[in-house]
């Protein structure tokens, strides 16, 4: 099946979109067509995964990320995107069933006419986010599908939520987000003191926050590390590994612990939120 | 087959609606109204996920279906 329209009206498109300020109900509407025809090839793409016995989730992208995503790599993006259609697995098993996984759907793949493509995101991490991804091309149109392992996932929700807390930037490698002019509008008439130790306490606050990035990438790098020697079957002391395995779990639900007691920065603007 | 709207606010963490459809394309059209409502709320997710059950579902994006604090005991 092919898209409703040709790669040159889809990039007209995906630049009117990048430039306007408000996008018109009209190319909203043509984004909804393109996205129904990229929804079409990703229905049969499921299938045949599913036929190689994985359970898979598929989702179109959403129209305000993919919005998010144009303002960021600008409007001709949108016909080369390879993940407006895609779809996850999660697999309850190693990185050696994952490599299997990937074989696997990259062969089912293998008769479209454009080569299925591997972007292999654990030796290649992405800001600390680690997956394999193959990007099918059914009827030419490209599907991407994310293969994860347990732990990979558990990784990616856990940043996925750290970012909608503290700055969805971080998920390319950008500090967290400030949120001072919203204190600053809240401290205009107090005394030069008081505003110095909201000041204090905004640093302080924000610091965390770049701890907290920083130590959910150093977590998925030990999770990378700890897969890498179960994999390799290298003779390490096991009761040494299932500690680490242990600090790794811990790590990952004191970091949810900690994020279930903040507010969004984009939610922020009252004196009691600095602290996060 | 099970097609399910979801309509989370990221900011709050919190899913703010979610409706399963038979087909993907209803879905489909629930999804594109949905984000008219909520085009001025950029921090309100709108998608459309397609999947053999809910357990499927739940596997692979539960960060829109459980809290924090749900996330955190599974881990436990």
């Amino acid at each position: 099946m092919a898209l409703p329209f040709s790669k040159s009206q889809i990039t007209r498109l995906g630049e009117r979109l990048v430039k306007a300020d408000e996008p018109s109900d009209e190319d909203l509407t043509a984004l909804s067509q393109l996205l129904l025809g990229y929804d079409d090839t990703l229905a049969c793409a499921l299938e045949v995964v599913r036929s190689l016995g994985f359970d898979p989730t598929s989702r179109v992208k959403n129209t305000g990320t993919i919005l998010e995503k144009l303002a960021r790599h600008g409007g001709s993006w949108l016909k080369s995107i390879q993940d407006l259609a895609g779809m996850r697995i999660v697999l309850d098993a190693d990185r050696r069933a994952q490599d299997e996984a990937v074989r696997m759907i990259a062969e089912a793949f293998s008769t479209t006419e454009r080569e299925p493509k591997i972007i292999d995101r654990r030796s290649q991490p992405s800001h600390g986010y680690r997956a394999v991804h193959v990007i099918v091309y059914p009827d030419g149109i490209p599907v991407e599908i994310q293969v994860r392992t347990q732990w990979q996932h558990e990784w990616a929700d856990m940043f996925e939520k750290l970012a909608d807390l503290i700055g969805r930037g971080i998920r390319y490698g950008e500090p967290p987000a400030h949120w001072w002019d919203a204190v600053e509008r809240l401290v205009q008439g107090e005394t030069s003191e008081k505003a110095a130790t909201m000041r204090r306490l905004y640093d302080a606050s924000y610091r965390l926050h770049e701890l907290m990035a920083e130590s959910a990438v150093a977590l998925s790098h030990m999770i990378d590390a700890l897969e890498e020697v179960e994999a390799s079957g290298n003779h390490v002391d096991a009761a040494a590994v299932q500690e680490l395995w242990d600090g790794v779990r811990e790590s990952l639900a004191d970091l949810r612990e900690q994020m279930s007691g903040m507010t969004s920065v984009s939610r922020r603007g009252d004196l009691g939120s600095v602290s996060p | 087959m099970t097609n399910v709207l979801v309509v989370y606010d990221r900011s709050a963490g919190r899913l703010l609606d979610e409706q399963e459809f038979e087909h993907r394309r209803d879905a489909f059209a629930a999804r594109f109204k949905t984000e008219k409502l909520y085009r001025d709320h950029a921090n309100v997710e709108v998608v459309v996920l397609t999947a053999q059950s809910r357990a499927d579902l739940l596997r692979t994006h539960a960060r829109y279906f459980l809290s924090l604090d749900e996330l955190a005991a599974r881990m436990a």
